[in-house]
């Protein structure tokens, strides 16, 4: 009973502490709109005012967004936090906040749930390692659907093995692992792989014969919540994802999964230094995991393998291994987001070493080394989250274009062409910072764009919103339009705006005074005055 | 050179784990402490010295003292610039530098063998934790302190990964001979 009022408070603490750790000036950090979380928002938005996406499509089972087709579970989960908060980067990013909130039980559950865990300390401290670990806190703060998707399938996958520990199937835990297909692409690989596994390992004849019945409902479960799967893998949106893997050999297949499964399963990886060069995954000066963790990952795994004929530990292993493979599976290049279901064993074996630890150690230098570590761990999150991260990533996430869209929405009678050629998908910010009417939006596409929706119809990133053009400059025309021209450093140099007669109108610079864009009125008079200057000089007779 | 050390220090690991003859250790300890010199006879040390950061170093540390909020100033000043912190910073980089699978096993060929590698090494802490510890400390605290900037890379830890792959092979082997005995 003691035990417990401690336990509960203990956890509410943890909660609570993570709670401020991920919602805590949510709107400034990451300090601008990623192009993923405002498609997510607008589309959102758009399901909420219209009941179609913004291609006009009426309530898709994947949403196109620019040529994924991204499951579609966590923009109608974001609709209410967009009702009630509107559209802005808070609203699109709570429902990330309050899935790790729940990704912190499932932990905590899982340790208390398997014999493995001797030690009833051990949940608390593995659930409070879990919150604070940077992985966890970064994917907590962000606007769209991996982090939903990992925490769905760490619940899923308690519920089944606790199902599957007394010898039953348990239906929620597969209700749940199959709607988190529907949250991200990784899920929708690595679910039925797990599920194949666990079959595999936990499936035999006895198990059959005393759950005849759960049987069949599960297959009927599976079948039935899988029906728009099923219909998407008819259709080419399906498919886009795996096309990455295409048109190369066999051997070189083999040696591109290797190297992405050894790279995400590398220590130097989790606890050092990340081989995923998208800035917009990562943040500065800290590794995944805390670097300290390497010392009860290596003694968890230690333990883990002399424990891998019980079950527990073979359920334990079955998920360490599978979660990264649709990861290695899924491309050329390393995307740390693709792996995120890892987070969950990868804490549990970290769990087990500590918990191995603490037998081997004084009780007293135990507590005080996990105080210490504690303290330094916290310390270092906060610089890297809270005092790096939005001064060195900002150009990774989009910040700046917030301020753009104000004096653009503050200069109605001027157009302003922004140059997408170096980011195709940047159209979605103006729809989102400006809330644009989906309906006028939508107007864009033909019905049969709408109607062949699922058949992946080109991607066109060029559009215009008010007063505002995203499209690639076109030098020979744009000069002559008196407009602003809008890009990055590399837009121009000072050379060829001084020759065009471009004056420079905006610099928006990040906190370290990096310029990240840049805003160029044409001056279409004088260039005109020049051009014909110039031709009268090379042919006088004109 | 390099390669007949490996070699030779692989083979007295084996011959040790396998015949567990204690005159082995003493040959297994000079034949490491070799391999050890050769590690750091090909690696250049890692700079240390706060008044000797390098340009792109010092702007790096410039620019994020900076960064911090001004009640954290003297907070930015023990993390940032303080030689302990430098100092910590750098070694915890090249010990988790160590642990890089994909460098290690990133060949096809030796990513079959890493589960034998596992199965080897947590038999060899098992049955000889003293012995591993001795073998596997040397060349991870070398390492740490040198880095990683060398010429022929992880050499002093090599002995241990072959021995740890043979040995895992030699357990997987027994295993499946005792199983056809039953």
């Amino acid at each position: 009973m003691k035990n417990s009022v401690i336990t509960g408070i203990l956890l509410t603490l943890i909660v609570s502490l993570a709670a401020i750790l991920y919602f805590w000036d949510l709107g400034r950090v990451p300090n601008g709109v990623y192009v993923d979380e405002a498609t997510v928002g607008y589309n959102a938005y758009s399901i909420l005012n219209t009941g179609k996406d913004e291609f006009g499509k009426s309530f898709p089972v994947a949403f196109r967004f620019f040529g994924a087709y991204t499951p579609p579970l966590s923009v109608y989960l974001t609709i209410p936090f967009v009702k009630y908060f509107g559209l802005n980067a808070v609203s699109i990013r709570l429902l990330s906040g309050f899935s790790t909130l729940l990704g912190i039980m499932v932990v905590y559950a899982f340790v208390r749930n398997m014999s493995i865990y001797k030690n009833g300390w051990t949940a608390i401290l593995t659930a409070f390692f879990f919150a604070v670990s940077p992985w966890v806190l970064f994917n907590a703060r962000l606007g769209y659907e991996v982090t939903l998707g990992y925490v769905l399938f760490g619940i899923g996958s308690l519920l089944l093995w606790k199902g599957i520990r007394i010898g039953y199937v348990s239906l929620w835990g597969l209700f749940i692992l199959s709607s988190s297909t529907y949250a991200a692409h990784t899920e929708r690989y690595l679910v039925p792989l797990f599920l194949l596994v666990v079959m595999i390992f936990f499936v035999n004849k006895k198990f059959i014969e005393e759950n005849k019945r759960g049987l069949i409902l599960a297959v009927g479960l599976l079948v039935l919540t899988q029906v728009p799967n099923v219909f998407l893998l008819t259709t080419k949106a399906f498919w886009v994802k795996n096309l990455a893997i295409g048109g190369v050999s066999s051997f070189q297949m083999l040696k591109d999964f290797v190297s992405q499964l050894l790279t995400y399963y590398s220590p130097r990886e989790l606890f050092g230094i990340s081989s995923d060069i998208n800035l917009q995954h990562t943040m500065p000066a800290i590794s995944l995991l805390f670097s300290w963790m390497i010392i009860p990952f290596f003694v968890g795994l230690y333990e883990l393998f002399w424990l891998r004929k019980k079950n527990d530990g073979k359920y334990l292993i079955i998920l360490l291994l599978s979660a990264g493979v649709p990861g290695a599976l899924s491309g050329h290049f390393i995307s740390i987001q693709r792996v995120l279901p890892l987070i969950i064993p990868l804490i549990l074996v970290i769990g087990l070493g500590m918990e191995s630890l603490s037998r081997r150690i004084k009780p007293l230098i135990f507590i005080f080394v996990i105080f210490f570590l504690t303290l330094f761990s916290l310390i270092l999150l906060w610089r890297s989250y809270f005092v790096f991260f939005p001064a060195e990533r900002a150009g990774s996430w989009n910040y700046g274009y917030e301020t753009l869209v104000k004096i653009a929405e503050d200069n109605q009678d001027t157009t302003y062409v922004i140059d997408n050629s170096r980011e195709g998908a940047i159209y979605s910010l103006f729809l989102f910072y400006l809330s644009h009417s989906p309906k006028d939006f939508q107007s864009n596409f033909s019905q049969d764009f709408v109607k062949n929706y699922y058949t992946n119809p080109p991607y066109n990133g060029n559009y215009r919103i008010a007063n505002v053009e995203v499209r690639p400059l076109i030098w020979e025309k744009d000069i002559f339009i008196e407009q602003v021209l809008i890009g990055d450093e590399l837009l121009m140099s000072p050379e060829q705006a001084e020759e065009h007669f471009l004056k420079k109108v905006i610099e928006i610079k990040d906190s370290t005074g990096k310029i990240l864009l840049l805003g160029y009125k044409t001056n279409p008079e004088k260039k005109i005055e020049d051009n014909k200057r110039k031709m009268l000089l090379k042919n006088p007779s004109l | 050179m390099i390669g007949l050390s490996v070699l030779l220090t692989t083979a007295a690991f084996l011959s040790f784990l396998f015949s567990k003859i204690r005159s082995l250790l003493i040959l297994s300890g000079i034949l490491l402490s070799v391999l050890l010199l050769l590690q750091n006879g090909s690696t250049t040390p890692t700079n240390y010295d706060r008044t000797k950061l390098t340009e792109m170093e010092k702007v790096e540390q410039i620019r994020r003292m900076n960064e911090y909020p001004p009640f954290a100033y003297s907070l930015a000043n023990i993390l940032e610039a303080r030689q302990e912190a430098i100092t910590y910073f750098k070694l915890e980089k090249n010990f988790i530098a160590i642990f890089d699978l994909s460098r290690l096993f990133g060949e096809v060929w030796m990513f079959v063998l890493l589960p034998f590698f596992i199965v080897g090494l947590t038999w060899m802490i098992k049955l000889h934790p003293g012995f591993t510890g001795s073998i596997a400390l040397p060349p991870i605290i070398l390492l740490t302190l040198l880095g990683h900037q060398n010429l022929y890379g992880s050499i002093s830890l090599l002995p241990l990964i072959y021995s740890a792959i043979i040995f895992g092979a030699w357990i997987v082997d027994k295993k499946g001979d005792h199983q056809d005995e039953k």
